[in-house]
């Protein structure tokens, strides 16, 4: 009946306990990532209406293709996952002219209607980004970077 | 970073990644073993004396800090820091490296719930709207507390509230809200309103409708910092603090929107709201605000329904903001969770970009000498524990608050079962925040 007298005390047991569960449940993947930098990217741009993009990727590079017609924005997932570091291969195609945008990584590329225009970069931090046009302001696919 | 990245986004670049769903249930299920622990075990009668309690400091540390030297060493540390912040608005170029949207956004609104956490009800010493009508009426030689008339008591906090909803729509909502333009255009509005209100209700109106000096003084209440009700300074626990708080009308719609609000803004960062409101019609703006409106709404219904029914089964009609205090703590702890790492990463980088206000170069006060340190961004383990950590501590402070209120107010053989409602969208609102960081 008493136990309850301080609830401070069971604030102070649970922290603790929450934190615990985390740090046990998945404590690799914070020791290497040291990085003291803002999320580095290195970036390469290329825009080939000939050639099928994906063709050239290596497998282990993870190849997000995303078509915008009409204002409408057409992909496979919402999200995708990708290791922190890894490189990652977007190929975007809108029907109009727009901007091409990695909020929180500062990468932009400039998209010609109907010309599909690929984009590689790297994000070294951990977090979610987002992809994003910025003259109709669409949200293409959220990058969580682990 | 361009201007056009400012036009589609709030301040900050990255967020947090989605925490995983075991930590997501594991806090679930926490708050709701917890919360009926607390119903079940805890006091009988209420222990909670609000301003009359308290472990009285030194004498010499009321004096000093109520000496007209420290009052105005911080009146007018908050007009320069001001005057700095409106050249910055007015004179410097509108990119994204012009500091005011990160001033505003995160050094002012999120870093007032780390000072008022530490030190109480800190704005209303720093107010520089405050400061200028107490200096104008100084030069009149009025009395800046009293107005043409007085302020209705039925008034409470609601202005508050109505300007707390403005400035989270101003945050979260409104087109370009991180261009200088829009910012100098709210604030020049909310300013000339409150000098209006003060002229018109004396300074008192400072405290019932500014929205930074209603945040502070909400969130100061979980201060370990208080005042006895002789002006003492006092160290008391926080929820002994929070029983202090005035229930005044208004104060659900305040504490309403602060919760809605945050819940709004975590719901708008997912894929599916951008699906949703990039295939409406309506435009992002419209649906914004009436998200933004629907969340504090959800919050303000559920909770005065939940009263209602716990008032039903007590079988006593008590003030309709009795226990508006209680959700205090549930809404800061989701502040916490959900804007942390935006207040270490933004703010630093917000201090940085405050050396050079107008984009010349200049490095004022050496603070573009400052290294960012990004340290919290490479923890997302830590950043997922604290998170739901700060959600599940703040329902339980939130459970206790409403518990001790309603063993004073409720009849004590109805007090428990009349606290289940309460209890009941207290888990809700824990469950929807935990969701949301799973999944938004």
């Amino acid at each position: 009946m008493h136990a309850f007298r301080r609830p401070s005390a069971w604030l102070c047991a649970l922290v603790p306990l929450v934190l615990s569960y985390g740090l046990a449940g998945c404590g690799g993947d914070s020791g290497e990532a040291a990085a003291p930098a803002p999320a580095s990217t290195t970036a390469s741009l290329s825009t080939e209406p000939e050639s099928p993009p994906t063709a050239s990727a290596s497998p282990s590079t993870p190849v997000i293709e995303i078509h915008i017609v009409d204002g409408e924005v057409h992909t496979d997932a919402d999200r995708v996952e990708v290791a922190s570091g890894a490189t990652i291969r977007l190929v975007v195609t809108s029907d109009v002219d727009d901007e091409l945008h990695i909020h929180g990584a500062d990468e932009t590329a400039a998209l010609v209607a109907s010309v599909p225009t690929t984009l590689e970069f790297t994000i070294s931090e951990p977090g979610t980004f987002d992809v994003e046009t910025h003259d109709s302001g669409l949200l293409l696919v959220q990058l969580l970077v682990r | 970073m361009s201007r056009a990245a400012l036009i589609a986004h709030g301040v900050g670049g990255r967020q947090d990644l989605p925490i995983p769903f075991e930590l997501a249930v594991l806090g679930a299920a926490l708050a709701l073993v917890v919360s009926f622990l607390i119903l079940g075990l805890a006091w009988k009668e209420s222990r909670y004396r609000g301003d009359d309690s308290g472990l009285p400091l030194p004498e010499a540390l009321t004096r000093a800090a109520d000496s007209p030297w420290l009052r105005w060493t911080l009146r007018i540390l908050g007009l320069v820091v001001a005057a700095c912040v409106t050249l910055a608005a007015v004179a410097g170029p509108d990119l994204a490296t012009n500091p005011t949207a990160g001033v505003v956004y995160v050094l002012l609104w999120v870093g007032l719930v780390p000072a008022s956490l530490l030190l109480g009800p800190v704005w209303r010493l720093v107010n520089p709207v405050r400061t200028v009508h107490l200096l104008l009426c100084r030069a009149l030689r009025l009395d800046p507390a009293a107005g043409v008339r007085r302020l209705p008591s039925w008034v409470g906090v609601w202005p508050a509230a109505g300007w707390l909803l403005a400035f989270t729509w101003l945050e979260l909502v409104a087109p370009d809200r991180a261009t200088t333009p829009v910012i100098r255009a709210w604030f020049a509005v909310f300013v000339g309103v409150s000098l209006v209100g003060a002229v018109a209700f004396g300074s008192r109106w400072f405290d019932r409708a500014d929205p930074f000096e209603a945040y502070s003084t909400l969130v100061g209440r979980l201060s370990w910092l208080g005042r006895r009700r002789d002006g003492r300074l006092v160290a008391r626990r926080p929820l002994e603090n929070l029983d202090g708080l005035p229930a005044r009308p208004g104060l659900t719609a305040a504490v309403a929107v602060l919760l809605g609000s945050t819940m709004y803004d975590s719901a708008s960062a997912s894929p599916w709201w951008a699906r949703w409101t990039q295939e409406s019609s309506i435009g992002a703006t419209m649906a914004g605000t009436i998200g933004l409106l629907a969340s504090a709404a959800l919050v303000y219904a559920t909770f005065a329904f939940a009263v209602w029914c716990a008032e039903l089964v007590a079988g006593i009609r008590s003030h309709a903001d009795a226990f508006a205090h209680s959700v205090v703590p549930i809404a800061v702890g989701y502040v916490i969770a959900h804007y942390l790492t935006l207040f270490v990463l933004e703010g630093q980088h917000t201090l940085v970009l405050l050396a050079d206000p107008l984009g010349t170069g200049a490095n004022w006060f050496g603070l573009g000498d400052l290294t960012e340190n990004r340290w919290l961004a490479n923890q997302p383990t830590l950043v997922a524990s604290l998170q739901v950590a700060a959600i599940v501590i703040g329902h339980i402070l939130g459970i206790v608050s409403a518990h001790d209120r309603a063993v004073r107010l409720f009849p004590a053989r109805r007090a428990l079962v009349a606290q289940l409602p309460l209890l009941a969208v207290m888990v809700g609102y824990t469950v929807i925040g935990l969701l949301l960081l799973f999944a938004a």
